[in-house]
C-alpha cells in the first residue's frame, strides 16, 4: 500500500468516525421514553425537558382548560405547571410516577387559579322536593326538538361544573370526564379515596339537582 | 323493603357497581317499586351520561401556538439553572 492509498484510507476512516460524532451529538429525544426524558432532564439535558413539554403539553393544556374553561388561564397553567416541573423535577424519586405527579400539579394549579380568581357562584341551597315524575330524554335522540333539549341539558351540565367548589369540580372531570379511577384520583390529589368518593358524591348530586330543575322548568 | 333515604345514599355506590349482589338486589327491587327513587336514579344516570359524553371543550389550537407554548416555557427558565 503506497502512501497516497494510506492516507486516503485514513481521511476515510476519520470522516466515517466524525459523522459518527455528529450522530451522537444531535440526540433524537422524540425517540426515547418518558423515563429516559426524566433522568437526563435531572441531569440536565434541556433538549430532555423541552421533549417532555412536547409530549405533555396539549394534556396539560387539556385538564387545565377543562378545569378553568378559559384559554388565557389554561395557558398560564400550562407555563407555570412546566416551570414547576423543571424546578422540581430533581425530587421525582420514581419516574414512573410522573404522570399522577404532573396532574397534581396540574390540578393544583387549576385549584389555586380558580380560587383567586373567585369565579365561582354560590350554590343556592336547593331543597325543594319534586312530586311528579319527569320526562326523560333520551341521549341519543331522533328528532331535531329532542337533540336541541339534549344540547341544552349537556351547556346546562357544563356550565353547572364550573360552579362547582374547584376541588369538587377536579374530582368530577378527572373520574367522569377523563376517566381515571377513585384510587387513581387519590394518588393525583394526595387524599384519601373516601375523600374522593364523598367530594365525588356531593358534586354529582349539585349536578343531578341542576338538571332536576331544569326538566321541571 | 328499604327505606327511601337508605336507597339514596346508596344510589351512587349502586350505579359506581360498588355494591354486593344482595345489596344491588334490594335496590333494585325498591327502584321498580318506587317512583320517586326510581326518578331520582334516573337522574343521576343521566346526569352521568352527560358528564362521560360532554364535547371536548378545549379549542382546537393551531401547531403554532404549541411550538411558541414550549419556546415560552423554555424562555422563562432561568438561564443558568439546572433543575437542582
Amino acid at each position: 500500500m503506497d502512501l497516497k492509498e494510506r492516507f486516503e484510507r485514513l481521511k476515510s476512516t476519520l470522516s466515517l468516525e466524525l459523522a459518527a460524532y455528529k450522530v451522537k451529538g444531535i440526540q433524537d429525544y422524540s425517540a426515547l421514553e418518558t423515563t429516559d426524558l426524566i433522568i437526563k432532564t435531572q441531569r440536565g439535558e434541556l433538549g430532555a425537558f423541552e421533549e417532555l413539554v412536547k409530549r405533555y403539553e396539549k394534556m396539560v393544556y387539556s385538564l387545565a382548560f377543562q378545569m378553568l374553561n378559559n384559554h388565557d388561564d389554561a395557558d398560564d397553567v400550562l407555563q407555570d405547571a412546566f416551570i414547576k416541573v423543571y424546578k422540581s423535577l430533581v425530587n421525582l424519586k420514581n419516574p414512573s410516577a410522573f404522570l399522577t405527579w404532573l396532574h397534581r400539579i396540574v390540578v393544583n394549579l387549576s385549584i389555586d387559579f380558580a380560587r383567586k380568581k373567585s369565579r365561582r357562584m354560590e350554590l343556592r341551597d336547593e331543597t325543594e322536593e319534586f312530586e311528579e315524575d319527569v320526562p326523560l330524554i333520551s341521549l341519543w335522540p331522533s328528532n331535531p326538538e329532542a337533540a336541541y333539549k339534549n344540547k341544552e341539558m349537556m351547556n346546562l351540565i357544563q356550565e353547572a361544573v364550573m360552579e362547582l367548589p374547584p376541588r369538587q369540580r377536579a374530582v368530577i372531570i378527572l373520574h367522569e370526564v377523563k376517566g381515571y379511577s377513585k384510587k387513581e384520583i387519590g394518588r393525583i390529589l394526595k387524599c384519601p379515596q373516601g375523600t374522593v368518593r364523598s367530594n365525588l358524591h356531593y358534586a354529582r348530586e349539585k349536578l343531578k339537582k341542576k338538571l332536576e330543575k331544569f326538566m321541571m322548568a | 323493603m328499604l327505606h327511601c333515604h337508605v336507597v339514596r345514599a346508596q344510589m351512587q355506590d349502586y350505579f359506581d357497581g360498588e355494591l354486593s349482589q344482595t345489596e344491588k338486589d334490594k335496590i333494585q327491587n325498591h327502584l321498580t317499586s318506587c317512583p320517586s327513587c326510581h326518578q331520582q336514579a334516573m337522574l343521576l344516570k343521566v346526569t352521568r351520561n352527560i358528564l362521560k359524553h360532554l364535547p371536548d371543550a378545549r379549542p382546537s389550537m393551531d401547531s403554532d401556538y404549541w411550538e411558541r407554548a414550549v419556546q415560552g416555557v423554555i424562555a422563562r427558565l432561568p438561564s443558568s439553572e439546572v433543575p437542582a
